[in-house]
């Protein structure tokens, strides 16, 4: 694995990307392995088909969405600036994270909400919630219930009476929820 | 309220001086019998009329009466209209007064909360033992009550095992498993710490001669400060329980304390009996040896305790699956099984309380699916009942026995240090430990928590009971030790007991997240569970979830078919009734809006019972006023209508959270499970075993290969997709090519790729296709293998099969999209039964092989004929599909499986 030159990762880009992401040089050695290891062509960024690759996340109810997060933009790449940047949202938090870092609260519900918002036109909708629900859901629920199911969720998050659930209604709902805790992943280092 | 507190109080008051009388009577009964005894031993002479002990009415009244004429019981006996037998049911009767006793001081508690409710329900129940424990000491001047009241033998066989088998029994799985490191730190390094400092350094202070007056009672050794120590430092789950209940600290903080306070008893179990061996070896005898068997012991006084309960826990698991035919013992079998494994272990002098925690922690896993809804609440209040009472009475037992002869072997030096030392080691203990733990730990322990951790270290009646077992000859200070304890228990459980909670409030400790979830938020948890498995295995990182994992599997996959009945069946059982449950509620709020006679159509149709009035039909036929409604409105609405759902909302609000309630439950059941952490997230009716796993798995991918044809479809139109199709079409190898109706051929290619698709075919094909997809898997997991008769409302399928009762103009008005809809119900109807038994045999679109709908279980199937234009490798797997070329080709069989998964993902993208 990552024999060629160009798979090495130089010390510049490292840095790079400790400033943007707050990972550790090591962790981001570490993930660079994995990334060419996932990398099975190893032309340096990774395919739909790459992640689809592994097969803990093929049995993911929602590993499109999953993998969709990383391919910003409908690119059919994922370089490893992208990769990281993506999985900067997960790093554990503290108290002193800075808002406007990937890992804050506020960045890591933004993740979430960018799951449901297929559009991106900032509002969950009946129909994306829908979408969600019916990922995540056996097929035991039949349409019928999952629909009123999806009202009835949309109903009580809605709190303008627009139909949509925008993203501050959003934050609103999970306001209680430790979702520092609950979104983080140890990075080994 | 006031008046009704006063009232309860009065009676309290009332019932107490009666059982203080009774425990009056009763010790002196014991005492003129052990006299009595003690005579009879010694002469042998007349004690046979005495042991029957009769005494009249008249007599009985006065205790001093009753005395005297015992002193001078005549020889001729005249007979009795009414005589009196105290004795024989003295003590069954003291337990039982005391049992009420401490029922209705609970009553009175709650009554004048609104006075007390900065003081825990611990400590005022001290403070009452105190009280009787008082009143009883001057009344009793031989000591017998307290004898009698706490004795340790009690307390440790009768009162304890109920409340650590509650606790093990309710113990949250999940943050237990997830917490599982730090709490096994804190409850083994922080007990021994604890144990050793403690003991340490108050034989140093002694040494200092910072303890006067202590030489007067005995010889304080190093050796006895230990032992002092290991029965002082271990924090007590009762009175943990207690107080961390009325306080809703977060649920990372609760766990830790109270997983700590239970799994430390195998610590300080092993401790004490270490250095009470050691102190009748003698200091000066001790060898290596016994240093080695003392760490030996620790292993095997914890792990045999664990070991015994998960072997008893698995063997009640094991007998409840037999207890089909005989709902009524179950109960009985999950108590005892439990209060077995708690004696078992204490016969070996293993650790009692880890090893019934343990039992009930294993039986709840699985004890859960095999008994019924039934026997599964008397599990849940018996266990919650008897945990109540019996914490109710230690606290007060603990107040009575509080009260008592020790307290002239005071020594305010010991006391006042053994309270400065367990209160620091605690905090140091704590703040050190968590230090090292969170490097390792995702979610850090703030200094809050620790602080909250620290002061939450309450001990309680269990180090009473060691410290009284412990014998003068050995430790002769030990009646200053038990002054000392008592104080640490008191001091512990009122001064940090009842300022835990202004403390928390003050330093905005994370409370527990005790409100409802909503339903989104459960969604968006579930969710986010899954998201981060994803990201897990994108990084390739298995840690904890992994191991968990692992574990899991080979509880699904050995242990799960042994121990529970029927995962399949109690699986969709469990859904029906929620179904069920549902629709009761609803037909319920239903037929009370006709009788208010406020109805109108409009709110009837938003009802959620309209969406699943099939299914009431289907399990009862009973329910006329739906059919009417139906009937009504000619078709089941199945848009929902805001304003009724809103104005049913407002109108009864009770009956919305309950609803809610079900929805929440119906999700949990059906969401799919995130690979890693389920392992903890076991409920009743949420069983995961082999099949479920793989179906879930199967559903996904069949979803994607859907999806993925999907996208192909619509690149035209979006751009967006097209990339992503693109690579999509790549990922499935070019085993799914162009949608063509009409033919085999669709499917014939998906047979091709991998191995799970075939599986997944198979089972899809035994369903019922005009159904919606939710049902297609229920019926079609179904094994293949014959049931006779499909009225049982038990079997999964059963709820097809009640359709036949319904009169059929009524099928006619339930069948939601039209004619054809209509008699394809009807064709499942009929076929069901042999659906069962040779789940191809049904033809869903062809009408004419069902020809006589009375004759279903003597139906003949027709003999899958193979067209020769069919693929071959379709002949086994598939023959319906080729049936049915000839009526409707696109109809049958894996391709209108395949439109139907497609039309269900339309409105998606």
């Amino acid at each position: 694995m990552g024999s060629k030159a160009s798979l090495h990762l130089r010390e510049e880009e490292i840095e790079a990307i400790q400033q943007e992401t707050g990972f550790q040089s090591n962790q981001i050695i570490r993930l660079f392995s994995r990334f060419t290891c996932l990398d099975k062509e190893q032309n340096g960024f990774l395919t739909r088909d790459d992640f689809m690759r592994i097969p803990e996340l093929a049995i993911n109810p929602l590993a499109d969405r999953i993998v969709d997060a990383f391919f910003n933009g409908g690119e059919e790449h994922v370089n490893f600036r992208q990769f990281m940047r993506t999985l900067a949202n997960f790093r554990p938090s503290s108290a002193k994270t800075a808002e406007d870092s990937p890992n804050s609260r506020t960045n890591k519900l933004k993740f979430v909400f960018s799951l449901y918002d297929y559009d991106s036109d900032g509002m969950i909708s009946k129909k994306e919630l829908l979408q969600i629900l019916k990922l995540l859901v056996g097929a035991n629920i039949n349409q019928d219930q999952l629909s009123h199911i999806a009202e009835r969720t949309l109903l009580e998050s809605d709190t303008n009476n627009d139909r949509h659930i925008s993203f501050e209604e959003f934050k609103t709902v999970m306001a209680r929820t430790e979702i520092d805790t609950k979104m983080s992943v140890r990075f080994l280092d | 309220m006031k008046t009704n507190g006063v009232l309860v109080l009065g009676l309290t008051g009332i019932l107490f001086l009666l059982s203080v009388a009774f425990l009056h009577s009763d010790s002196f009964q014991s005492n003129v019998t052990g006299e009595i005894v003690r005579h009879k031993r010694s002469s042998g002479v007349a004690a046979s009329n005495e042991s029957q002990h009769q005494t009249n009415a008249s007599q009985s009244s006065n205790h001093n009466e009753s005395n005297s004429s015992h002193g001078s019981s005549t020889p001729v006996h005249r007979y009795q209209v009414v005589t009196i037998n105290w004795a024989r049911v003295a003590n069954p009767f003291i337990i039982s007064i005391w049992i009420i006793f401490a029922g209705i001081t609970k009553i009175a508690f709650h009554l004048i909360q609104k006075y007390v409710s900065r003081v825990p329900e611990s400590c005022i129940l001290i403070c009452l033992g105190l009280v009787v424990g008082g009143i009883a000491y001057s009344i009793d001047k031989d000591h017998r009550i307290e004898q009698l009241l706490f004795n340790p033998d009690t307390f440790f066989l009768f009162i304890l095992p109920p409340i650590v088998m509650e606790a093990g029994y309710f113990m949250p799985k999940e943050s237990f498993f997830d917490n599982l490191g730090t709490i096994l730190t804190y409850a083994i390094i922080g007990t021994i710490f604890n144990a050793l400092c403690i003991g340490s350094s108050l034989f140093a202070v002694y040494k200092w001669g910072l303890m006067p007056g202590l030489e007067e009672y005995g010889s304080l050794e190093f050796l006895h400060c230990l032992l002092f120590g290991s029965i002082i430092s271990a924090v007590d789950p009762v009175a943990v329980i207690s107080v961390f209940e009325e306080i809703h600290v977060n649920t990372v903080l609760y766990i830790c304390v109270f997983g700590e306070s239970l799994l430390n008893d195998g610590v300080a179990v092993v401790l004490y009996k270490m250095f009470e061996g050691y102190i009748e070896i003698g200091q000066e005898n001790i060898i290596g040896i016994d240093i080695i068997a003392a760490i030996a012991s620790f292993f095997v006084v914890a792990f045999g305790g664990l070991f015994i309960g998960i072997l008893f826990g698995y063997a009640g698991s094991f007998i409840t699956k037999y207890t089909v035919h005989n709902r009524i013992v179950e109960p009985t079998f999950v108590f005892v099984v439990c209060y077995i494994a708690y004696l078992t272990a204490e016969i070996f002098h293993l650790s009692g309380i880890i090893s019934i925690v343990f039992a009930a922690f294993t039986m709840s896993t699985y004890v859960e699916h095999n008994i019924s809804t039934k026997s599964h609440t008397t599990v849940k209040y018996g266990m919650k009942m008897l945990a109540n009472i019996a914490e109710t009475i230690i606290f007060m037992l603990l107040g009575i026995a509080a009260v008592s002869d020790f307290w002239q072997y005071w020594n305010t030096g010991f006391v006042l240090w053994t309270l400065f030392f367990i209160t620091l080691y605690r905090a140091i203990g704590v703040v050190g430990l968590t230090f090292v733990i969170n490097y390792i730990r995702l979610d850090k322990i703030n200094r809050v928590d620790q602080f909250v951790m620290a002061y939450g270290g309450l001990r309680g009646a269990i180090a009473f009971s060691l410290v009284s077992l412990t014998q003068p000859e050995h430790v002769p200070t030990i009646k200053t030790m038990i002054c000392s304890c008592i104080v640490a228990i008191l001091f512990t459980s009122f001064v940090q007991g009842s300022t835990i909670r202004p403390i928390v409030e003050l330093l905005h400790v994370k409370t527990s997240a005790k409100h409802k979830k909503s339903m989104f938020e459960d969604v968006n948890l579930r969710m986010i569970d899954h998201v981060m498995t994803g990201v897990e295995d994108i990084i390739g990182h298995h840690g904890h979830h992994y191991w968990m994992q692992r574990l899991q599997k080979f509880n699904t996959e050995y242990l799960m078919r042994w121990f529970v009945r029927d995962p399949y069946l109690s699986r969709d059982h469990e859904l029906l009734d929620t179904f069920h449950r549902i629709n009761k509620r609803d037909a319920e709020d239903l037929v009370e809006e006709f009788e208010r006679g406020n109805s109108s159509n409009e709110i009837a149709s938003g009802t959620f019972a309209n969406l699943l009035l099939p299914y009431e039909m289907r399990r009862s036929h009973s329910h006329a006023s739906f059919n009417h409604l139906v009937r009504q409105q000619g078709v089941t609405n199945t848009c929902i209508d805001m304003h009724a759902l809103e104005a049913q909302g407002r109108a009864n609000g009770a009956g919305r959270t309950l609803e809610d309630a079900d929805v929440h439950h119906l999700l949990q059941q059906n969401l799919y499970k995130p690979r890693a952490r389920e392992v903890t997230r076991y409920r009743r009716g949420n069983i995961e075993d082999d099949g479920t796993r793989k179906r879930q798995e199967e559903e996904i991918l069949i979803r994607r290969k859907i999806n993925v044809r999907h996208r192909r479809h619509h690149k035209h139109k979006h751009n967006r997709h097209k990339t992503r199709s693109s690579s999509k079409s790549q990922m499935s190898g070019g085993s799914i090519k162009k949608h063509s109706t009409g033919s085999c051929s669709e499917s014939t290619r998906l047979l091709q790729a991998p191995n799970f698709v075939v599986e997944q075919q198979q089972e899809m094909k035994t369903a019922p296709p005009e159904e919606d997809q939710g049902i297609t898997f229920t019926a079609g997991k179904k094994p293949v293998q014959p049931r006779n008769g499909c009225s049982t409302a038990r079997n999964p399928l059963g709820f097809m099969s009640s359709f036949d009762v319904l009169p059929e103009e009524t099928l006619t008005d339930v069948a939601a999209e039209g004619v054809e809809e209509t008699d394809t119900t009807r064709v499942d109807i009929e076929s069901c039964a042999i659906d069962r038994e040779l789940p191809w045999k049904r033809n869903p679109s062809n009408n004419d092989v069902v020809s006589d709908p009375h004759n279903t279980t003597s139906y003949e199937e027709p003999a899958p004929e193979i067209s020769p234009e069919s693929c071959s490798n379709l002949e086994n797997v598939w023959p319906s599909n080729t049936n049915n070329n000839s009526s409707h080709p696109e109809d049958g069989g894996l391709h209108f499986i395949l439109d139907k998964w497609e039309s269900l993902e339309e409105d998606q993208i």
